[in-house]
């Protein structure tokens, strides 16, 4: 049954690329509606939830004759990390894409509903799609006969890894819809205006979600170790931006567009844009040309030049298409004054592209530089001091955008307590020891964009989502100065049980524990009397595998420490060779043999060692298991676990073996440990920030459909 | 009114020429460690840790280990900060910074791991 599984699943993919197809088709053939092709639309979406639902399938019953379930699954993995290996890998995520994308693409269209152009090409994008999935199949079988997985990453198992790439998918996924409208009413109707308001809404439900994405990956870059933090500017990061900054920019200048159709081509571009950076991102950092470049470290594949085309011809046809019909927009003036919001949102919007033109830029380079063959990056202090005074100038606008009506209906009175608010920011930067000019001017203009988003609310002149959005956004941006300039870092010495006063907090380390099944280690630690500890996630042999900081939060900000694991002399290795004896400072250790054993699929190799200390004799058998051609070595006690023996390697005869001696278990719970101390001044207003943006998307929403 | 439009047009020109600035200033070529070695400018060096050379040590707030690559280099890197994640794992190792005073020292290090999202097959 299961080794028809790789053919019916490739044929499922087939199905959804043949029904797609077919919209495709029955779209230009027939005149007539678009509710027509509801049929090949829902058959799409069930061949590709078919094709989900065997994968999944496979992955749950552990089949890992199958590449993909052996590459991100093993048996003894917890359930939800065995969903979420569904889209640990390029292939399952693009499977996850194209569902999401079918998924979207049978949802009734209520009322004012796209048109038949639109639905074509929304159909067209699932095309390419379902071929890109296909071209390489999460269906494919392994190259050899598994009975365990390779298991996923320790890194990637943490409950965020459950959230965090289908939310950003669904953002990927959606950003398709606004640039079906637009491309189809470009196609039938240039001048219409009807294709906004269904635009708006994929686009806000996408902005929402891509939005959360990006924010659930930040909070979970923070409160791990090896991802440089909550933003790293990483080209993995930075492709996930620039998508979100265009779908942005959309949503305003649809907004615009609605009120002076002069507006349309900026809400066309930006649609178009938004989808093609998805495409662009997707295709930077799966070809594997940022390999160097990336801690994301996504490995080569053979689909990086499909993406490439099918990106190249997308925005090509896009722009071909709306450079023919751009002689039939409305043309005019793009606002009625300088003094009105208009004016104001579209400097903001100029901003948002700006800062996003930068980003692309950025993340471009090493791809553009390799062309030249002359690979170069630019550092990531080029992405702070481009974005920094566009940050500024975007929170300026934002705020005389809010203070002013649409048209030429002059502006909201000023409110007082908005320059309170300004003093208030610039205070809270200074106390934090900011006294760069560009982070002291934006937290003096976050909380007015902030206060004037209220005072617009209580005039009635902007909608609630959209103001809860705004405050959101320029929180986030104050937590952003005061934590990354106002915060501190030192790299500190811990003798455990010492107490020592860093950056303005009393800190003792107070060794490590470990759990009974070996898989974890806390490193303890005493904040200002509070204790809180560092998770470090441990492989089957004891080496680290995944580290986790330990956070206090306080309402002031956090303390954040980062440990660095003891090791080296801690730990020294000798080579024994057989029938002769090893020599340390404490013990001598004579190498008597090998003993070489098989059960099932597991192979255990032994090493047999007489320890003396000088008065008495023990065995110590330390061990080597090699399952699926993994090797895992637990140590072993000697002398009631006063050291502990790993076995690291045996030669090929057998004639050498390399043994690890470790300190006892105690012991090493008290070595001293080098730690990375940092304070980050009130971080949680970004992630309260970011909760309110991805809000204030979704109550628009819901303010657009009544729902 | 048409005074705005320039005095915007005029911000627009002046952001490129600052970003223009700021991306030659920032933009770091990969070199190899020779190469590393006599560039004055901030540089991207790829390589891996060198086991023949004495283990990576913590010096107060530097952490220090010896990093090899293929075309048969040596230096001292001297990371601002603690031994980064899977260092240990690591394939290879890029570090991004300057060489001054007969070590590299690195604001940033890359480490690139088999095993982050991808299973590096038939290893082990």
């Amino acid at each position: 049954m299961y080794a028809m599984a790789d053919t019916a699943g490739n044929m499922l993919l087939g199905a959804a690329l043949l029904a797609s197809l077919a919209t495709v088709l029955l779209c230009g053939l027939r005149k007539r509606d678009a509710a027509d092709t509801r049929l090949p639309r829902r058959l799409a979406f069930a061949a590709t939830l078919g094709a989900s639902a065997l994968l999944l399938w496979l992955i749950l019953a552990d089949r890992f004759e199958f590449d993909y379930v052996w590459s991100y699954s093993a048996k003894d993995l917890p359930v939800v990390y065995k969903v979420a290996a569904f889209w640990a890998g390029q292939q399952g995520s693009f499977l996850l894409w194209l569902l999401i994308h079918n998924a979207a693409g049978c949802l009734p269209a209520r009322g004012e509903g796209p048109g038949r152009a639109a639905v074509a090409v929304y159909a067209m994008i699932g095309v390419l799609l379902a071929i890109m999935t296909l071209a390489r199949s999460p269906f494919l079988p392994a190259e050899a006969i598994y009975t365990d997985g390779a298991g996923l990453n320790p890194l990637l198992q943490d409950p965020w890894m459950a959230i965090h790439p289908p939310l950003i998918f669904l953002g990927y996924a959606l950003l398709a819809a606004p640039l079906s409208c637009s491309a189809g009413a470009l196609w039938t109707e240039a001048a219409a205006k009807d294709w906004l308001s269904p635009a708006r809404k994929w686009g806000l439900i996408a902005f929402a979600f891509l939005g959360a994405g990006i924010f659930v990956g930040g909070y979970w870059a923070y409160k791990v170790l090896g991802w440089g933090g909550y933003w790293g500017w990483d080209p993995v990061e930075n492709s996930s931006l620039v998508p979100w900054l265009i779908a942005a920019v959309f949503l305003h200048t649809v907004r615009l567009a609605q009120i002076r159709g002069e507006n349309l081509i900026f809400a066309h571009l930006a649609a178009l844009f938004a989808f093609s950076f998805v495409l662009y991102g997707t295709f930077l950092t799966r070809s594997g040309l940022l390999g160097d470049f990336s801690v994301h470290s996504f490995s080569g594949t053979s689909i990086g030049l499909l993406l490439a085309v099918i990106n190249g011809l997308l925005l090509l046809a896009g722009l071909l298409l709306l450079f023919r019909r751009a002689g039939r927009l409305p043309e005019g003036e793009f606002y009625p004054a300088h003094d009105s919001r208009e004016f104001w949102t579209l400097a903001g919007m100029v901003a948002l592209v700006f800062i996003a033109a930068v980003v692309f830029i950025g993340m471009s380079m090493p791809l553009l530089t390799q062309l030249a063959d002359a690979p170069s990056a630019v550092d990531t202090g080029f992405y702070g001091r481009t974005t920094m005074p566009l940050a500024v100038f975007l929170l300026l606008a934002l705020t005389l955008a809010t203070l002013r009506r649409w048209g030429k209906n002059g502006s909201l009175r000023l409110p007082a307590w908005l320059a309170g608010t300004a003093l208030l920011g610039l205070a809270a930067a200074l106390a934090l020891g900011i006294h760069d000019v560009l982070p002291l001017m934006a937290s003096a203009l976050a909380l007015p964009a902030a206060a004037a988003q209220l005072a617009a609310w209580r005039e009635k002149t902007i909608g609630r989502g959209a103001a809860v959005a705004h405050i959101g956004v320029a929180l986030s941006l104050l937590a952003m100065m005061l934590s990354g300039y106002g915060g501190e870092t030192r790299s500190v010495p811990f003798t455990p049980d010492e107490p020592q006063a860093v950056l303005g907090h009393e800190i003792t380390y107070k060794g490590t524990e470990t759990n009974e099944e070996q898989t974890q280690k806390y490193y303890r630690f005493a904040i200002d009397g509070e204790e809180t500890r560092a998770l470090t996630k441990l492989r089957e042999n004891g080496e680290d595998a995944a580290r986790e900081p330990a956070i206090r939060k306080t309402i002031a900000g956090d303390v954040y420490i980062a440990p660095s694991p003891p090791k080296g002399d801690a730990r020294p290795e000798l080579l024994l060779k057989r029938g002769k004896t090893g020599m340390d400072e404490n013990y001598a250790y004579l190498f008597e043999g090998v003993e070489k054993e098989t059960a099932g699929d597991a192979e255990r190799i032994t090493a047999v060692l007489s320890v003396t200390d000088g008065t008495d004799m023990e065995e110590a058998r330390p061990y080597i298991i090699i399952r699926d051609g993994k090797p895992s070595a637990r140590p072993v006690p000697v002398f009631g676990g006063k050291k502990r023996l790993r076995l690291t390697g045996v030669s090929t005869d057998a004639r050498r073996v390399r043994v690890e001696v470790l300190p006892s278990a105690q012991e090493e719970a008290q070595l001293p440990v080098t730690a990375s101390v940092s304070t980050k001044p009130l971080i949680w207003l970004l992630w309260f920030g970011a909760v309110l943006t991805t809000a204030g998307a979704g109550i628009a929403v819901k303010e657009r459909t009544g729902l | 009114m048409r005074n705005k439009t320039y005095l915007l047009i005029g911000l627009v020109v002046l952001f490129i020429a600052y970003a223009g600035w700021t991306f030659a200033d920032t933009l770091t070529p990969y070199v190899d460690i020779q190469a590393a070695k006599v560039s004055e400018k901030t540089v991207q060096v790829k390589g891996l840790l060198d086991k023949a050379a004495p283990p990576p040590v913590q010096e107060g707030d530097y952490f220090v280990f010896p990093l090899t690559d293929e075309q048969g280099g040596k230096m001292t890197v001297r990371y601002k900060g603690v031994k980064p994640d899977q260092f240990d794992e690591a394939y290879h190792i890029v570090a991004v910074g300057n060489f001054r005073d007969g070590a590299f020292f690195a604001d940033r290090l890359l480490i690139k791991c088999p095993s982050k999202y991808e299973t590096q097959k038939g290893k082990k």
